[in-house]
């Protein structure tokens, strides 16, 4: 490729592997969220600052959520986590792992694109088989070998890839809604009418989805919208653990503090979350711990407590761990 | 401009107005050619008539495509009920025959569980190479389909095996409360699958897998069951199909029975508006699908013209409805519909 | 953890070789090592239907005499001509990930076009480009059917299948014997090549076939193409080759062969006939698969196909040999090397992911 360069060709590089862009650019422009954040020369910009760069370390409507999660771990001594992943691991996915994660908890995963946020959740959602390591579900160990396994453990897994993974396009809202509680009764216990109906008006209101029409196809929606239809399908499960995979990412700024209100307080009435955002400002608000993972290793955790900023997890994810 | 629908243009705009529009225009084209059409009379207690020969000859090709349906509507095909059908009907008269009372209601009884259970297990084999080993509809069931046929051949000899078997026979052409046995079992058979799907989450399971089968794993359904068990349901339906067929001939023909009703069947469900991409099924399409080929193939008959040109009107059919539900030929009639609604408002316009 | 790498110089690297993100030649090394391991992997299906039909020929060798004769060789080549053709254009159809279920009723349909036109006095250098050009034209609707309309392939040549089989029965429903002297004398042709070996039109005509799909495959942009859209359309379309026009071409390359493949039944069976070809979709599909070809599209070889083709014939022929089994056993022979040939592309496939 550089002898091609030298040939005078001009090379458009898009990449989200840092060793790649540091050795190939001459100069790189860096792009998030669809706006152009700034064009730098390989040479001059460092590692930390492009990353910081990339995440985007401006703090951008933090009031949204009045009062701070970030309550300490004291309160959790002695008390067993909902789940223990024990040297959990699959080959070419993730490097085995191990994550507690404790019932009215929010754990945050930090981390690049592709740094195995996603294959780590789905290895404790069961959407994945796992080579290596255990899963504990309150201190007894589960099998999960199927999505339908981890929902029977009261594990939720709301999918990154909303379209592709999440919403049935064709069937309407109400089917969309129901669609996890009804595949865990079986097909032959069909939801009785009245029930869908409480449990569709229920979460319309409560998250307000719009348009409200029950039998509105889920494909017509805004992003945002379907996005909370998602949420709705896994909280009508009544899970204890929620994993959410970028439940933010594209959707209106509207949608987006009012996802994050739930989650804070969904964790508040004792409900174990699992967090993923590219966002590092929203992973920091919601957490109460923090894993950091780079190159699909967990290179990290730490607690959230007032002191942890954006760049102290920037610095960890640039590091690789080792405090910077 | 479109929240206000008046009933016409609902019914104008639903699924089924032009595969109905056009078995209207075949039975009315029946009935002018042959005004007696629609008569049906009663004899010996019996109800004669063309339209119930027309349901009768179609309820073969209705249990068929009923199992197609569903089939479809999880992305999938079938392509061996054709086979099937050959090998249920072989399998049922050759026990008849070789048994030692043809014509005990016993030995009907056992061959029908015979030909049914066979035929069943047929279809948890295109389901195991389909939702287990994962091997693409078309290539699973061709297997079955061409090997099929083999198989019937095996079992009658390479004869056409044919017995004398009074309560066989009833299968295909009795009668029961004045009807035709065929049609009350092929209308059982489609009310048992309505129930089915419809008062249980049988079908919105089997949409949901259809439409996307990745976020109905990720959300708890049994993908892989529901698979499985639409293909052994469409093996079964085509196994009783084959009783029918076989019975209304009282002879079971290896290489003939059952020829290309599974390009039948699926045209039917493509004419009844359920897309061969999977997802949203409509039973009561399929019903008018499976009568608007049976009227053609009737009508084709009535007009005098040799039953064997049917396939010529058959692909007019098939392309006609494919163009009518393709996209492209939607946006353009969409746009031309726009645009004719926009000139008027425009000049109203100006007038004002 | 690691500081920023300076560009280094590396030593020249032949060209053709992909650019390698890392910059290390052991890198290099070993991925054109994996591509290499690749390449086999795609040419694997193809060798195993060359070790199944090695395997029919040694046993049929040793158990029937005068089997291993040029005589044998010759006539799995002549009887099974048609087929051949047709296989090659289906591959070219199924490599775009589509499938042609009407080439058994093109056949029908050219096959007793010719004989009527011939019956009713039309020289024999008028019909013959006409009805392979009647092959052309269905594939051509086929394809604006399938591309424009977006009718999926299924639908839309089951729908030319039905249309075929409709127009055979409007030209006549009898079987049309050909007199023609010409066409009968260039059906008649055959070159005998040593005391055992030899070729008749047909053959040449299949084997010219082959090498003219060969070329166009693999030497040409449309050939790329072709392979490009069953690796993925939507890349395919990103890279800027001419997908649209491509998706519209396999299916007249198929009605072609069609067309061609009917000509060459008529001057085998001296007749057109409209029941002819039943079923003889399946067959090329059948021969295409066990030849190799995926059916999701992108992996495959016209040599495959062809010999896919000669499996099921030896097939046929070992049958005949045996003397004692029933015809039937083809067709159970066939499914069952279809599963398993199904199957093993299935391993393959899981395996490479």
């Amino acid at each position: 490729m550089r002898r091609l360069r030298d040939e005078g060709v001009a090379i458009l590089f898009v990449s989200h592997f840092l060793e790649q862009v540091y050795a190939i650019s001459d100069r790189m422009t860096v792009l998030r969220n669809g706006r152009l954040v700034g064009e730098y020369r390989t040479a001059e910009l460092g590692r930390l600052e492009l990353v910081s760069k990339m995440i985007g370390t401006s703090l951008e409507a933090l009031s949204e959520l009045d009062e701070s999660p970030k309550r300490a771990a004291a309160d959790r001594d002695g008390t067993t986590p909902f789940v223990q992943a024990v040297g959990l691991g699959r080959k070419g996915s993730i490097q085995p792992f191990d994550l507690d994660v404790f019932p009215g908890e929010v754990v945050g995963l930090a981390g690049l694109l592709g740094s195995g946020r996603t294959e780590l959740a789905r290895l404790l959602a069961g959407a994945d088989h796992a080579d290596t390591g255990q899963t504990r579900i309150a201190g007894a160990v589960a099998r999960l070998r199927s999505p339908r396994a981890a929902m029977r453990q009261r594990i939720a897994f709301s999918s990154e890839h909303r379209k592709a993974e999440g919403i049935v396009g064709d069937l309407t809202i109400r089917e969309n809604i129901i669609l996890g509680l009804q595949a865990d009764r079986g097909w032959a216990r069909r939801l009785p009418r009245r029930q869908v109906d409480e449990l569709v008006e229920k979460y319309i209101a409560a998250l307000a989805i719009r348009p409200a029409n029950p039998d509105a196809l889920i494909k017509n929606l805004s992003g945002g919208n379907q996005q909370k239809v998602l949420l709705a399908r896994w909280l009508a499960t009544a899970p204890k653990l929620l994993i959410l995979d970028e439940p933010t990412r594209g959707i209106d700024v509207g949608a987006k503090a009012e996802i994050q209100k739930l989650v804070a307080e969904l964790a508040n009435d004792g409900m174990s979350v699992v967090f993923i955002s590219a966002e590092l400002e929203e992973v920091l608000r919601l957490s109460h711990r923090i894993a950091v993972l780079r190159d699909r290793v967990k290179v990290a955790e730490i607690p959230n407590d007032d002191d942890v900023t954006v760049e102290d997890v920037v610095g960890l994810i640039a590091s690789g761990g080792s405090p910077s | 401009m479109t929240a206000t629908t008046s009933p016409w243009q609902r019914v104008l705009h639903h699924r089924l107005f032009w595969p109905v529009v056009a078995l209207v225009v075949l039975l009315a084209a029946n009935t002018v050619n042959r005004p007696s059409f629609l008569s049906i009379r009663v004899q010996d207690g019996h109800l004669f008539g063309a339209l119930i020969n027309l349901l009768k000859n179609g309820a073969p090709l209705l249990l068929v495509a009923l199992g197609m349906t569903l089939v479809i509507a999880t992305r999938g095909i079938d392509l061996s009920v054709g086979a099937v059908v050959a090998i249920s009907g072989a399998v049922a008269l050759s026990f008849i025959a070789s048994a030692p009372d043809p014509g005990s209601i016993t030995t009907v009884l056992v061959a029908v569980g015979i030909a049914l259970a066979l035929s069943f297990v047929l279809g948890v084999w295109n389901g195991f190479l389909v939702s287990v080993l994962g091997i693409q509809p078309i290539i699973a069931t061709l297997v079955l389909m061409t090997a099929g046929r083999g198989v019937a051949m095996l079992i009658t000899g390479g004869q056409i095996t044919t017995v004398n078997s009074a309560p066989f026979k009833a299968i295909g052409s009795g009668f029961w409360f004045g009807l035709p046995v065929a049609v009350i079992l092929a209308a059982v058979v489609f009310t048992a699958v309505a129930l089915l799907t419809r008062r249980t989450a049988l079908g919105m399971l089997i949409e949901s897998v259809g439409i996307n089968p990745e976020a109905s794993r990720l959300a708890g359904v049994k993908a892989r069951n529901i698979t499985w068990t639409v293909y052994a349901v469409s093996a079964l339906f085509a196994g009783l199909a084959g009783l029918m067929i076989s019975s209304n001939v009282m002879a079971a023909d290896a290489n003939n029975a059952g020829l290309f009703i599974e390009l039948d069947a699926i045209l039917a469900v493509v004419i009844g508006g359920t897309s061969l991409a999977g997802g949203k099924f409509s039973l009561s399409g399929t019903l008018v699908g499976v009568l608007v080929i049976q009227t053609l193939t009737l009508t084709v008959t009535m007009l005098g013209i040799s039953p064997s040109v049917t396939p010529l009107f058959k692909a007019i059919v098939v392309i006609a409805v494919c163009l009518a539900q393709s996209p492209k030929m939607r946006d353009v009639v969409a746009a031309r519909r726009r645009r004719a609604a926009r000139t008027p408002a425009q000049t109203a316009e100006v007038t004002a | 953890m690691s500081t920023v790498k300076t560009p280094t110089p590396t030593s020249p690297r032949e060209p053709g070789n992909e650019p390698s993100t890392a910059a290390g030649t052991s890198a290099g090394m070993a991925r054109r090592f994996a591509t290499r391991v690749r390449l086999d992997r795609r040419y694997l299906p193809v060798v195993g239907t060359f070790v199944v039909l090695a395997l029919m020929l040694a046993v049929g060798g040793s158990r029937y005499e005068n089997f291993l004769s040029g005589r044998v060789i010759s006539n799995l080549f002549i009887n099974n001509s048609f087929l051949i053709v047709l296989a090659v254009g289906m591959t070219f159809v199924i490599l775009t990930g589509g499938i042609d279920l009407s080439v058994g009723a093109v056949v029908a349909l050219s096959g007793i076009t010719a004989a009527s036109l011939l019956q009713s006095g039309w020289p024999a250098a008028v019909v013959i480009p006409l009805v392979v050009l009647i092959g052309t034209v269905l594939g051509l609707v086929v394809g604006i059917m399938v591309h424009v309309f977006d009718i999926q392939p299924f639908i839309a040549t089951l729908a030319a299948m039905f249309l075929a089989r409709g127009l055979c029965y409007v030209i006549s429903l009898e079987s049309i014997p050909i007199t023609d002297e010409t066409f009968v004398s260039i059906a008649s042709w055959s070159q005998q090549l040593g005391p055992e070996w030899r070729v008749t039109t047909a053959v040449v005509v299949a084997l010219v076939v082959v090498a003219v799909a060969f070329y166009l495959l693999h030497y040409t942009q449309f050939g790329r193409t072709v392979y490009a859209i069953g690796g993925g359309e939507q890349s395919a379309m990103l890279m800027g080759l001419p997908v649209a026009r491509t998706k519209v071409l396999v299916y007249v390359v198929s009605g072609t062969c069609a067309g061609i493949g009917g000509l060459l039944f008529a001057m085998f069976s001296r007749s057109g006939y409209s029941l002819t070809g039943v079923g003889m979709e399946l067959d090329a599909i059948a021969a295409v698969v066990i030849g190799g070809t995926l059916l999701t599209g992108g992996t495959g070889f016209v040599l495959g196909s062809v010999l896919g083709v000669l499996v099921l014939g030896l097939i046929q022929t070992i049958i005949t040999f045996e003397g004692t089994l029933s015809s039937w056993w083809t067709k159970i022979v066939i499914g069952a090397l279809l599963l398993l040939f199904v199957i093993l592309q299935r391993v393959l496939v899981v395996r490479r992911r």
